[in-house]
């Protein structure tokens, strides 16, 4: 086939193609989501995925929140996950003593009050010894101004990024305390346990009778101001990238799972592996499949017989079963993964090919090849090959859907590879975390959801090349 | 009265891009006891009047208009129930391409053969099942094939116990659809020599289509000559064969290579066979006729009678 | 090639997978434990010594070397590490291929044995159990589905069909069944979530049965919506190939009652490419019912494989795979045999190439 001759099929292909509606939805979807996985390090973070199992990562995201979109079906409004940044600085004193005031500014509109304050801050000191010392308050739309937080920061590491969880503090449910005696009933009062009170139900709420109780507080709706002021004892001591997280009840495009990640990035990194496994897995597979049924077709004789033998064997080895012995035994990874079932998966392809490998030989041109002395591998080449290929991409991309099935089962078993998210594991981990029976329905729906529509996007592509490129097979 | 009689039949495909004219406007008349051969390239519409004489087009076909009468009784618009008992194998009955798929795999062939008696003479499958014996022996066939499956036959067998069932309910007229097809020359002669003792033997009329004239020519009467969905020429067959008065005719015979004649070379017939979805106007044959004239892009060429019993439609007789 | 000759190279032939799908599971199995077992015995022999300070003090290094090699080999000898690999995994392979399955880690069965053979024997009737239901409940609706979208192809019914079939192809069972016990047991608190009968169960078996039915529901729902369509989709295109063969078409004009046609003719020489795909569709969806299983917390044998997993039970991990193994062979073989004495090309004669 020359290079001319390449360009016309491809260019008659195209046009055909071009009129198949399912095979273009089959395509754009495709596109779509490779489109998803190449630029996954733009849409989530790469720690997202290299740090997925560890917790520490993810600590400043909310648990078991729903995505902020439900706020848009539901009547009642819950605060989203919100960082607050570019405060309004303030800069006091000089010399030994400085004082850095930071206004940050939250606007509250919702029937919730938010879970949790941090700061986040670095700090750089001369003196490791002698800390700067932090003061956080809220002042409330009604002008009532609240001191959560009075410490020196000694737990802190110079230098390194740090998250002071300010709502944990007993400083803080002291002063929400307080706060709540000057309007509470004392009968309410008896009714708070202290270990479970979020400190910022009384401070986000109407001060009146019921303030301290989640069922019956009026949130207090308008604009909160965050005060952070930081004292610093030494004059070299540096302060930066100060911001005030109010952690909400809803998060993200996706919401999060239990142990408080953002399954919008888990759903983004998990593309890139069901992607490459899914095609990898496929073009191995048929392709030993097509080698194995040319050389049957070609050389035939005993050759066909012991390869169709293999083929038999290969066909009706269990794969699942065997896949979970091999890697509950050995450490599951990505890569033996594709191969095993690149090596179990080929019976399918060699038989087809091996048919139409024999259709092929028959044919005249071939004959006329060998008459001129053509070698073995040159009729292959040039004469199988070319003609067995067109099947061959829909071959690929019909045995797509299943090897990504395959390794999401696997995944959901809990014999992913530990080093990736994939959207098997992500739905394992919503299977061991009870998802279901809590119905937390956005930790279950998009990864299966991901994998239904990426099946789709290869099962429509193959069935609208089957039906282009198929007639041609037939005029053999 | 003629066996079979059919007058302006017209059977269409209705796709979804528009109807298929596949026999457009066709009468002929068939004699108790006369075979008729309908010729023409594949696509013609041959098949498709084979069909229709037993209503059975595969959808989406119809026939939507004309009339077909067997024995005086009239077939088109009779109803599926009366058809499958009274018309569909006792009165007309097919020869399908038996080396082919006519026989079902999964049956024996003495079942495939009694199932029309039973259900439609109430006979016992015993009885039916030693009709079925009579008839293979009748077709040169040993009868204990009725315990086999069509895979233990070679072609032959097969198509002559393809042969054996259509003949099991005494038709009065036998379609043949391409009967030799795919079978090797032999085989092939040794069919028609069957079906040419057969047909003396029975008083059988046939209608049998082919685009193989050398075939139709042995064991045919009459021939008709088909093209894009209607008759061009009808006759008796020395005069079509040895005497072809239309174009197209002339062209289809001179792409035969002779055996008794001396023949400058062979012909062919330049151009496609028309789309029968949009054919051309006034005479369908008229973009790829050698000596096509003044009217005939515009009007259409009736069948005249050029010599006793051999009619044309073409204009270089009726202008 | 008779039909006998023909089951026979059948049966063969899924003993030589047997064969080398547990030899391939005990090598595997072999090195591991065996990586593991010297590590133990290492421990083992230090332990002894640290425990003894006597016998550390009174040998020199070289006696301790030795002392150690000793002690090492009573050890692999007692543990059968003496023998090379490749007889170990021969010894297990066959021990596997008896059914002979050991005891496992940590699991035990309900009545308290850790004997991993009747741990398997709990499950595997219950796998059967809901497999089954669902597969049969699958098939009829399939095929009568198949046939109707045949009859009328080109109708609605048909092209909605191809459509549900696209969808529901490359829907993970599993993954619909978390969503419908989403849906219908937590939204809709229809059904029970998971599990196989109530606790505590309630009285007389009558009622046991309706309980376990009950809970059946809801996996059994889910098999039959994610594979039926794909099912009905392979019958149709089955059907509609039979419609176009020329012996339906001489079925019709020999004037057999069209119920006949569509019976005897139709289904009855599509039969034999049915149950292929059949076995196909059976295969390919028994790896998908057993992780739904897990879902729907069935305690079946995909149940066993999750707990065990977790567990790392390494001998219920090892019996399960022998057990599904084996069923799945014994589905295949059982397939064939149903397909030969459907197809007379096979069960009559000679058949050109099995």
């Amino acid at each position: 086939m020359r290079w001319e001759d390449l360009k016309a099929s491809i260019g008659e292909f195209w046009y055909e193609f071009r009129r198949e509606p399912s095979g273009i939805a089959g395509l754009a979807l495709l596109l779509l989501f490779v489109g998803i996985a190449v630029g996954a390090p733009l849409l989530a973070p790469p720690e997202a995925s290299t740090r997925w199992r560890d917790i520490t990562y993810w600590e400043g995201l909310p648990r078991s929140a729903p995505p902020e979109w439900i706020n848009l079906f539901s009547s009642r409004k819950l605060p989203p996950h919100l960082t607050l940044t570019n405060p309004e600085v303030e800069v006091q004193g000089g010399g030994a003593i400085r004082r850095v005031i930071m206004n940050f500014s939250y606007d509250f509109q919702y029937d919730d009050p938010p879970t949790d304050l941090m700061v986040y801050l670095t700090i750089n000191l001369t003196d490791a010894e002698n800390p700067p010392t932090m003061v956080v308050s809220i002042v409330r739309p009604d002008g009532q101004k609240i001191q959560l937080y009075n410490s020196k920061l000694r737990s802190i590491t110079p230098g390194k990024r740090s998250r002071i969880l300010v709502t944990a503090e007993d400083s803080a449910v002291a002063a929400a305390m307080a706060f709540g005696r000057k309007y509470e009933t004392p009968e309410n009062m008896d009714k708070v346990l202290t270990q479970l009170l979020n400190p910022l139900q009384p401070i986000f709420s109407e001060a009146q009778p019921g303030m301290m109780l989640k069922d019956q507080a009026v949130p207090l709706k308008g604009r909160y101001i965050i005060n952070v002021q930081l004292f610093l004892f030494n004059p070299g001591d540096e302060v930066q990238d100060v911001r005030v997280t109010m952690a909400g009840e809803v998060y993200g495009l996706l919401g999060t799972d239990n142990n408080r990640r953002d399954l919008y990035a888990g759903l983004i990194w998990g593309t890139q592996v069901s992607l490459v496994v899914g095609v990898v897995t496929s073009i191995l597979s048929t392709g030993i499949g097509v080698i194995l049924g040319v050389l049957a077709a070609y050389v035939g004789g005993w050759w066909d017989e012991g390869i169709g033998r293999v083929t038999e064997i290969v066909a009706s080895i269990p794969v699942l079963p065997l896949l979970i012995i091999i890697f509950s035994l050995w450490k599951p990874s990505i890569w033996p993964v594709i191969i095993l079932m690149g090596i179990l998966g080929w019976s399918g392809t060699q038989k087809v090919v091996r048919s139409m490998g024999f259709q092929l030989k028959e044919a005249t041109y071939v004959d006329a090849a060998r008459a001129l002395g053509a070698r073995a591998w040159w009729i292959i080449s040039r004469h199988m090959v070319p003609q067995i290929l067109p099947y061959l991409f829909a071959s690929i991309a019909l045995s797509v859907p299943g090897y990504i099935l395959l390794e999401a089962g696997l995944s959901f078993l809990g014999l992913g590879d530990a080093t990736k998210v994939t959207w098997g594991q992500i739905l394992h981990d919503a299977e061991a975390g009870a998802a279901t029976i809590k119905g937390m329905w956005w930790w279950v729906i998009p990864p299966g959801v991901a994998i239904m529509l990426v099946g789709l996007s290869f099962a429509l592509l193959g069935t609208a090349l089957n039906r282009i490129l198929s007639p041609k097979m037939r005029t053999l | 009265m003629a066996l079979l009689e059919v007058e302006g039949l017209k059977s269409y495909y209705l796709t979804s891009r528009g109807e298929v004219k596949a026999v457009d406007n066709v009468s002929f008349d068939l004699e108790r006891g006369e075979s008729l051969a309908l010729a023409g390239e594949s696509g013609c519409g041959k098949s498709t009047l084979g069909f229709s004489l037993i209503n059975l087009l595969p959808p989406p076909g119809r026939i939507v208009g004309g009339s077909i009468r067997i024995d005086g009784i009239e077939v088109v618009g009779m109803p599926e129930d009366r058809l499958r008992s009274e018309v569909r194998w006792r009165k007309i009955s097919m020869i399908f391409q038996g080396a082919m798929n006519a026989l079902n795999p999964v049956h024996t062939i003495g079942r495939q053969l009694a199932e029309p008696l039973v259900f439609h003479q109430g006979v016992s499958w015993a009885d039916a099942i030693s009709r079925a014996r009579e008839y293979l022996e009748l077709v040169g066939l040993d009868p204990d094939i009725v315990n086999r499956y069509p895979h233990e036959l070679s072609g032959g067998m097969k198509q002559r116990a393809v042969i054996a069932m259509a003949l099991l309910e005494h038709p009065d007229l036998v379609i043949a659809d391409e009967p030799t097809t795919a079978l090797d020359v032999i085989v092939q002669a040794q069919i028609l020599n069957l079906m040419k003792s057969l047909k003396r033997k029975l008083n059988l009329s046939i209608i049998m289509i082919s685009h193989d004239l050398a075939v139709l020519s042995e064991i045919a009467d009459r021939i008709a000559i088909m093209y894009a969905g209607k008759i061009v020429e009808i006759g008796p067959s020395e005069k079509v064969y040895g005497n072809p008065k239309h174009p197209y005719t002339q062209k289809l015979l001179g792409a035969i290579p002779r055996l008794r004649q001396k023949q400058e070379r062979l012909e062919f017939i330049p151009g496609a066979p028309p789309n029968l979805l949009n054919p051309p106007a006034g005479c369908r044959f008229h973009p790829r006729c050698p000596s096509r004239f003044e009217p005939c892009d515009r009007r259409e060429p009736e069948l005249v009678e050029v010599e006793p019993g051999h009619w044309v439609a073409c204009h270089l007789y009726s202008w | 090639m008779g039909f006998g000759r023909f089951i026979v190279v059948r049966v063969l032939n899924a003993l030589l997978v047997l064969v080398i799908a547990l030899l391939l599971v005990s090598a595997i199995f072999s090195a591991e434990a065996e990586r593991e077992l010297r590590g133990r015995i290492e421990e083992q022999i230090t332990n002894q010594l640290r425990n003894n300070p006597q016998l550390l003090r009174s040998m020199t290094q070289e006696q301790i070397a030795q002392w150690k090699a000793e002690q090492r080999e009573i050890l692999y000898r007692r543990y059968g590490l003496d023998k090379p690999l490749w007889q170990r995994v021969l010894i297990y392979a066959w021990d596997q291929l008896r059914l002979k399955l050991g005891k496992s880690t940590s699991i035990q069965s309900l009545s308290g044995s850790s004997d991993v053979a009747t741990i398997i024997l709990e499950a595997l009737p219950r796998t059967i159990l809901l497999f089954t239901t669902a597969q049969i409940i699958t098939t009829v609706i399939g095929l009568i589905l198949g046939l109707k979208a045949a009859q009328s192809a080109g109708s609605l019914l048909d092209k909605s069909l191809s459509v549900f079939a696209l969808l529901t192809a490359s829907l993970p069972m599993w993954w619909t069944g978390m969503l419908f016990i989403i849906i219908f047991s937590y939204y809709l608190g229809w059904l029970p979530s998971g599990g196989m009968i109530s606790t505590p169960p309630p009285e007389g078996s009558l009622a046991q049965m309706m309980d376990i039915g009950y809970h059946m529901i809801l996996p059994v729902f889910t098999a039959v919506f994610v594979s039926f369509g794909a099912w009905a989709y392979t019958a149709r295109s089955v059907v509609i190939n039979q419609f176009q063969e020329d012996y339906v078409m001489a079925a019709r004009a020999k004037g057999v009652p069209e119920r006949r046609v569509i019976f005897s003719h139709v289904l009855r020489a599509a039969a034999p490419p049915i149950v292929t795909m059949m076995a196909f569709g059976i295969i390919g969806s028994l790896g998908g019912a057993m992780i739904s299983e897990i879902v729907f917390n069935w305690p079946g044998m995909g149940r066993l494989y999750w707990i065990a997993i977790e567990q790392r039970d390494v001998p219920v991990l090892l019996g399960n795979t022998t057990i599904s193994v084996d069923l799945y062979l014994l589905v295949v073989v059982l397939m064939d045999i149903i397909y030969g004495f459907l197809d007379p090309r096979v069960k009559v004669g000679a058949a050109a190439k099995l």
